[in-house]
């Protein structure tokens, strides 16, 4: 009896104490924003971190020759022109003057240089390459202080949208992980393992001077304390789960979906004979009632019929959509024309992704309607990724393939010589066209290119495409101006505080 | 039936649990005839509805009915608790009888055996098979069937050691009987009641851990349902739809407790024979 008197004591100190917390002192003189992430960082320095969580924060940081639309197009940033020669063999740059650091130091070419040299392992204090993604870089040149050579080696169709990556001052490279310094609208205040990031406004930023004075990014490992936080308002922006956006109070929080630029399809193996029939493949894309699926399990996800996300607004080609309507109909017919009425085959799906798992379970439903009988195999990710992405035995698949800044990256998955061309796709069109692609320097024609090649990819069926499922994040209705961009990147220079 | 009466009266463990058990077998057994909707079918007009007259205990976020759902996983809890069972009682008490009959190097080998698998967490064991021979219902029973052996082996062995010295097995040694027939005919016997208890905490045991193998997404594979599963499910609802995991807790906490109390009720009887 003594012990529960102690303890109903001790509860009940408790809870005065959390009543009567003093609200802390240096809130009411800077305009700030607390934003919950889900993880830690991997690297704080921004050549080093691989991680996706660790990327969106850390953009806040940094500007890079380039950055990127609210729809994917490469526009200049720290780079005031860039001309690319003909061949695609030399890439002039001209800098954006003036650009001054974190530490106040102007930015001329020699920290570009330093920048793309320590990358590739070519500074006293960086001898190893940090990444294989500038391998195409033979030498840099700095006629002066405001211009850029890069002499290539090869062909890298992909560079310019790899001029995104962080410049940083000259020598500053090994204090990065401790310290980061570079030029974005915000600078680094502050970092405890476990707990987050503090940022201050970059007051000299070469842009649009943010709004916001100070901006905390706070680690939420359990998504339930998140979300308890964000209710009560400790937090003003978080990533929420579908069911955890059911419950918020609206009157004091904004759910935004943001796009992921993933395509999430049901891969089908050309091996397995049902699939090399084009009817087949129709009768399937028109068996599907995608709106169903988006609505029950990522309702606000763009629907898809190729594999491309309409996020990426700039190369995505809108005659692909709606395609294949929904149809059980038409895809009874198709079936029937092909020969295939009693369809069966089976559908390998990761169990450690219940988001495809749940997809896989309506497929199944609505398959059965028009006749076709999928079986579930469930495999767990490292079967998969054996058989599957590497061995292809199996007959279809689902899964997201997720999208990078590139459109080559993202389209030539279904190129016949593709390393991981798991659905033994080969179409000789196509690869002339992604090939083709690959030595246009002109903007406006490569994307006519690869227009087509999406629309080529919808005609034939070669998958079902489902949807880019979307993320959802909450924002506190005090704030206003959160954008979301084609990849991962919570921009908090454009957010402003509601009067 | 007098008797049964008065056990039912004095020994209220025994009853609630046997209560339990019962209540919960004969939903097993109905699943089997009837059930109210397709388990296993998605439905989007039904998503995540409450409890109401056309679905006992609401729908899930894919629409399907959980009460069904419930039925049919009782299935496969009274399977894997039944396989945990068979196994301990076919491969766990000969061994242990065994053992503690014979003793000298092979009830050392026994001992040390079992002592090795004491030694790892049960549920890691249970991993460890499981990413060695895949995921799926037969391995998740055999890995629970192979946990029950130290168990019951080790209470069979106790109970050996005990009894081997005995003046009546002394005799049958002695008049020749072999040895095969003195374990199984004259000693096990002797172990009757110990092993009613030791299986009814097994099972219990037994349906515990499939239920937390599948909660980690390792026991019972979609679509097909298992209560471990339901319960992780329903953890990403908590705040919206609390009824999916009060279904699946509920399911799973009242054959946990139904066995447990059962096992404890018969020990009791069984001690309470002996005092008399």
């Amino acid at each position: 009896m003594k012990r529960i008197l102690l303890l109903l004591m001790i509860l009940t100190v408790f809870l005065f104490s959390a009543c009567n917390q003093e609200p802390p002192l240096d809130v009411p003189s800077l305009k700030s924003v607390v934003v919950g992430i889900p993880q830690d960082f991997d690297s704080l320095d921004p050549h080093r971190s691989v991680a996706t969580g660790t990327q969106e924060v850390m953009l806040n940081l940094f500007s890079g020759l380039i950055t990127i639309t609210l729809d994917g197009e490469i526009i200049n940033d720290l780079a005031e022109e860039i001309e690319v020669s003909e061949d695609l063999m030399t890439y002039t740059v001209k800098l954006k003057q003036p650009v001054k650091f974190h530490n106040d130091q102007a930015m001329t070419s020699k920290d570009v240089a330093y920048t793309f040299n320590r990358l590739n392992g070519r500074t006293e204090d960086q001898p190893d390459p940090l990444t294989a993604n500038f391998n195409a870089i033979e030498s840099i040149e700095t006629p002066d202080d405001e211009t850029v050579i890069f002499k290539m080696n090869r062909v890298d169709v992909a560079f310019l949208s790899k001029l995104m990556i962080a410049i940083i001052p000259e020598g500053s490279g090994p204090d990065q992980a401790k310290e980061p310094i570079g030029a974005g609208p915000f600078k680094f205040d502050g970092y405890t393992a476990g707990v987050g990031i503090d940022m201050l406004r970059h007051d000299s930023y070469h842009g649009t001077l943010p709004e916001l004075e100070k901006v905390e990014f706070k680690i939420y490992t359990d998504a339930n304390t998140g979300f308890l936080a964000l209710q009560v308002g400790e937090v003003d922006i978080l990533n929420l789960t579908l069911d955890q956006t059911y419950s918020v109070d609206q009157s004091k929080i904004t759910v935004l979906t943001a796009p992921q630029n993933m395509v999430q399809l049901i891969t089908l193996n050309f091996e397995f004979e049902p699939f090399q029939n084009l009817k087949v493949r129709q009768a399937l894309n028109h068996a599907i009632n995608k709106e169903e699926i988006i609505e029950m399990l990522a309702p606000g996800s763009p629907q898809l019929d190729t594999n491309y996300s309409p996020i990426m607004g700039y190369y995505y080609n809108k005659d692909t959509e709606d395609y294949y309507d929904y149809n059980p109909d038409k895809a009874k017919e198709l079936l029937k024309a092909a020969g295939y009425e009693d369809l069966t085959f089976s559908l390998k799906v990761p169990t450690e992704y219940p988001f495809h798992v749940d997809t896989a379970l309506l497929l199944q439903a609505q398959l059965e309607n028009v006749g076709v009988n999928m079986k579930l195999l469930p495999i767990e990710w490292n079967t998969w990724l054996s058989e599957v992405y590497e061995s292809a035995l199996y007959e279809a698949s689902i899964i997201g393939l997720t999208g990078k800044l590139d459109p080559d990256t993202i389209l030539n998955r279904f190129e016949t010589t593709f390393l991981r061309n798991f659905y033994n796709y080969s179409n000789s069109y196509y690869d002339d066209l992604i090939e083709q692609a690959r030595k246009t320097a002109d903007p406006e024609e490569r994307r006519e290119i690869y227009r087509e090649a999406q629309m080529i990819l919808t005609e034939e069926a070669v998958a079902i495409f489902i949807m880019d499922p979307t993320l959802y994040r909450a924002v506190n209705n005090r704030l206003s101006g959160l954008h979301t961009y084609p990849i991962g990147f919570i921009d908090m220079s454009t957010v402003k505080i509601k009067d | 039936m007098k008797n049964f009466k008065k056990i039912a009266k004095e020994n209220k463990t025994l009853t609630i649990g046997a209560i339990l058990v019962l209540f919960l077998f004969s939903l097993m057994i109905l699943s089997f005839i009837y059930l109210p909707h397709p388990p296993n079918t998605p439905s989007s007009a039904n998503q995540l509805k409450p409890p109401s007259a056309t679905f006992w205990l609401g729908t899930d976020h894919l629409g399907r009915d959980v009460f069904s759902r419930i039925l049919l996983a009782s299935r496969t809890a009274f399977l894997v608790g039944s396989a945990s069972v068979v196994a301990g009682l076919l491969l766990g008490v000969p061994l242990g009888l065994a053992g503690g009959y014979f003793g000298g190097w092979f009830d050392a080998l026994v001992l040390r055996l079992l002592d090795a698998m004491k030694a790892i967490p049960s549920l890691l064991l249970a991993l460890m098979l499981i990413s060695v021979f895949g995921t799926g219902m037969s391995v998740t029973i055999l890995a629970i069937a192979v946990l029950a052996i130290p168990l019951y082996a080790r209470m069979a062995r106790n109970s050996a050691i005990q009894l081997k010295n005995l003046d009546y097995i002394q005799w049958t040694k002695m008049i020749g009987i072999p040895s095969s027939r003195i374990l199984f005919v004259h000693l096990l016997p002797n172990l009757r009641s110990s092993l009613l208890v030791t299986a009814s905490l097994g099972f219990a045991n037994a349906v515990l851990t499939e239920a937390g193998l599948s909660y980690l997404g390792l026991g019972v594979q979609p679509p097909d349902p298992s209560w471990g599963k339901m319960l992780s499910e329903a953890q990403n609802n908590l705040f919206n739809a609390p009824w999916l995991a009060f279904a699946s807790g509920l399911a799973i906490t009242l054959l946990v407790l139904g066995f447990n109390l059962l096992g404890d009720g018969l020990r009791d009887l069984s001690d309470l024979h002996r005092k008399e």
